[in-house]
């Protein structure tokens, strides 16, 4: 009937670049850290939970579509697979954070902290905050992660392979059952990689602020996935209307972020508590061109850009705010690293730049590498044929 | 935004199916002042009689960025300008403080202005139109389609409407918005009507 192709075997340009891009900033990171020392470490943590975030947001949001049985995404459900699919590699991802615990975070020698009411806080905490219980958090993070994902995405190729297997309850009752765990894990991997850098402050907010921005950049990548997907001609098939559903999302999302993080700022703000007021303190002078970067950069330009209804449907204009969303889910994360470890600046180092590369160039060769020779839909699910013809208003 | 129509022809459909090809039919045709009456929303319909998108957004949104701007400057001059407290020395002029009851009233004066301003575009404060006399038409909401021409429209010719509405599938076709010229004409259009009820 058509003669579109229904599995994947290209990408290979998009492999090549990304080993040189892992390559390249491979490199410069590791010539970075023999210069700079710590400044590598801090740079390469922000990179991983850029990286982290944005596969568990994808994560979730094929774990709601399961749950909810919904019908459009179904269409791109495989893109979705393609990035949860990259789980593995963040595993392996871990192992220069856990090289550098010591240097990254400050709870790992409370001896060695000045202040001595903090010292004393940072002592109560160590039950919780000590190296040992920090890797078997890890260790159980990446369980609960690499278990679901693993078996979504297994399920879900063997349904092309064998039509007469039907795996939607199975589907439905592990997303169900394995949201909150998954959810759980995620914001404690919050806590333990990024909160945990200014030992004394806490926010029960702050894993929310975490998934928000990462559910967004999830969303946001998977426009340009499928995007760069549709360009290679395959999925002729998703129309303005699908377009249109991530783009109400990365509204939405947008603008739930706003509302985390501005409660998560105000709150601390109108207190006015010192070891809550310690995070917002740097983040207000020395960083604040970062800060306002930040407000602007996710909330302010996207709001504003996904405002009209035709900018949403049309993949030419969702694309460039998709990765414009992206990017600034990194900007993000640098805010909340870096003023938490190099207080005195600077406010982005190039070495944070060449860790980007690095750690999101790995991630898109073996993103594509696991998604080739794949059908790029599920293509003995039911529900794929009304996935195609979704049409929203 | 439409008025409501004062007089034309109006054609009465059983099917939603063929008032909606009825509508891609006359608009092929030229015709561009139609309007639907169905028991419940027909897309399709909406779109055949060249109805685009709501304008309502870009009519509330400076309504709400208006609200939100005006509401940050009554906080600003009464907190800062006018009576002026020190509060734990926070600044008189506190940005982050403002920003709940700013957005709040950005949302209070859109919602209110979309409400006002779709009443207005529905041509609500009227509870009667023309089209209300027609006979049967009351069925517009129970299981009957209708599809209006207005006379205004350029290309209007009773004669020619009312064959091809006939031709298109309607059941009854009906001229509203005129008065009936005589006493006898009206007779007769209520024993018509009358006759099709029973």
């Amino acid at each position: 009937m058509n003669p579109e192709p229904s599995v994947f075997t290209g990408g290979g340009r998009l492999i090549l670049g990304g080993v040189l891009a892992f390559l390249v900033g491979g490199i410069a990171l590791v010539v970075g850290g023999v210069a700079h020392g710590r400044d590598a470490f801090y740079a390469y943590l922000s990179a991983y939970a850029w990286l982290v975030s944005l596969l568990i947001g994808g994560l979730i949001f094929l774990m709601i579509v399961h749950a909810m049985d919904a019908k459009w995404p179904v269409a791109l459900r495989r893109v979705v697979e393609g990035v949860t699919g990259v789980l593995p590699l963040a595993v392996i991802g871990f192992i220069p954070i856990a090289i550098g615990v010591s240097t990254i975070y400050p709870w790992t020698s409370p001896s060695t902290i000045h202040e001595h009411e903090v010292q004393r806080l940072v002592e109560h905490k160590l039950p919780y905050l000590n190296t040992p219980s920090f890797f078997v958090r890890a260790f159980l993070y990446f369980g609960v992660w690499l278990g679901i994902s693993y078996f979504l995405r297994r399920w879900s190729l063997r349904g092309d392979w064998d039509p007469a297997v039907t795996d939607k309850p199975r589907f439905r009752v592990l997303s169900a059952l394995g949201l909150p765990p998954v959810a759980l894990a995620f914001t404690f991997a919050g806590v333990d990689w990024l909160m945990s850098l200014t030992p004394a402050w806490y926010s029960t907010m702050f894993g929310v602020y975490w998934f928000a921005g990462g559910f967004l950049g999830a969303l946001a990548l998977l426009v340009l996935a499928t995007y760069g997907v549709q360009r290679s001609g395959m999925l002729t098939r998703i129309g303005s209307s699908h377009y249109y559903a991530l783009g109400r999302l990365l509204l939405a999302f947008t603008i739930f972020w706003a509302y985390i993080a501005f409660f998560q700022f105000f709150l601390i703000w109108i207190t006015n508590k010192p070891h809550e007021a310690s995070f917002y303190a740097p983040r207000m002078k020395e960083f604040a061109s970062l800060s306002i970067l930040v407000a602007a950069g996710r909330f302010v330009v996207p709001f504003f850009a996904l405002l009209p209804y035709r900018v949403k449907q049309q993949p030419a204009t969702l694309a460039p705010i998709a990765l414009w969303i992206l990017v600034m889910h990194w900007v993000d994360m640098e805010w909340l690293v870096m003023p938490s470890v190099r207080a005195e600046g600077p406010i982005v180092h190039w070495v944070d730049v060449a860790a980007l590369v690095c750690v999101g160039g790995a991630a898109l060769a073996f993103g594509t590498f696991r998604l080739r020779g794949r059908p790029i839909v599920p293509k003995n699910d039911p529900s794929l044929e009304a996935a195609f013809r979704y049409g929203s208003v | 935004m439409r008025r409501s129509q004062q007089s034309g022809i109006v054609g009465a459909f059983d099917t939603p199916e063929e008032v909606i090809r009825a509508a891609h039919e006359l608009r092929k045709s030229g015709y561009r002042r139609l309007e639907g009456y169905t028991p419940y929303p027909l897309l399709d319909l909406e779109r055949a009689i060249g109805r685009g998108r709501s304008r309502i957004g870009f009519v509330v949104f400076p309504f709400a960025i208006a609200a939100a701007a005006i509401a940050y400057l009554v906080q600003w001059w009464t907190n800062a300008v006018n009576y002026p407290l020190d509060s734990g020395g926070r600044p008189a002029h506190a940005p982050p403080a403002f920003v709940p009851a700013t957005f709040e009233m950005g949302v209070l004066f859109a919602s209110l202005s979309a409400c006002i301003i779709l009443a207005i575009w529905s041509g609500l404060p009227a509870l009667w139109q023309p089209i209300f006399e027609v006979p049967g038409f009351d069925r517009a909401s129970i299981d009957k389609f209708f599809l209006a021409i207005s006379d205004r429209d350029p290309a209007f010719d009773r004669e020619a409407i009312a064959r091809t509405l006939k031709e298109l599938g309607a059941s009854r076709v009906e001229p509203f918005g005129v008065h009936p010229a005589t006493d006898a004409e009206l007779d007769e259009r209520l024993e018509r009507a009358e006759g099709e009820e029973s």
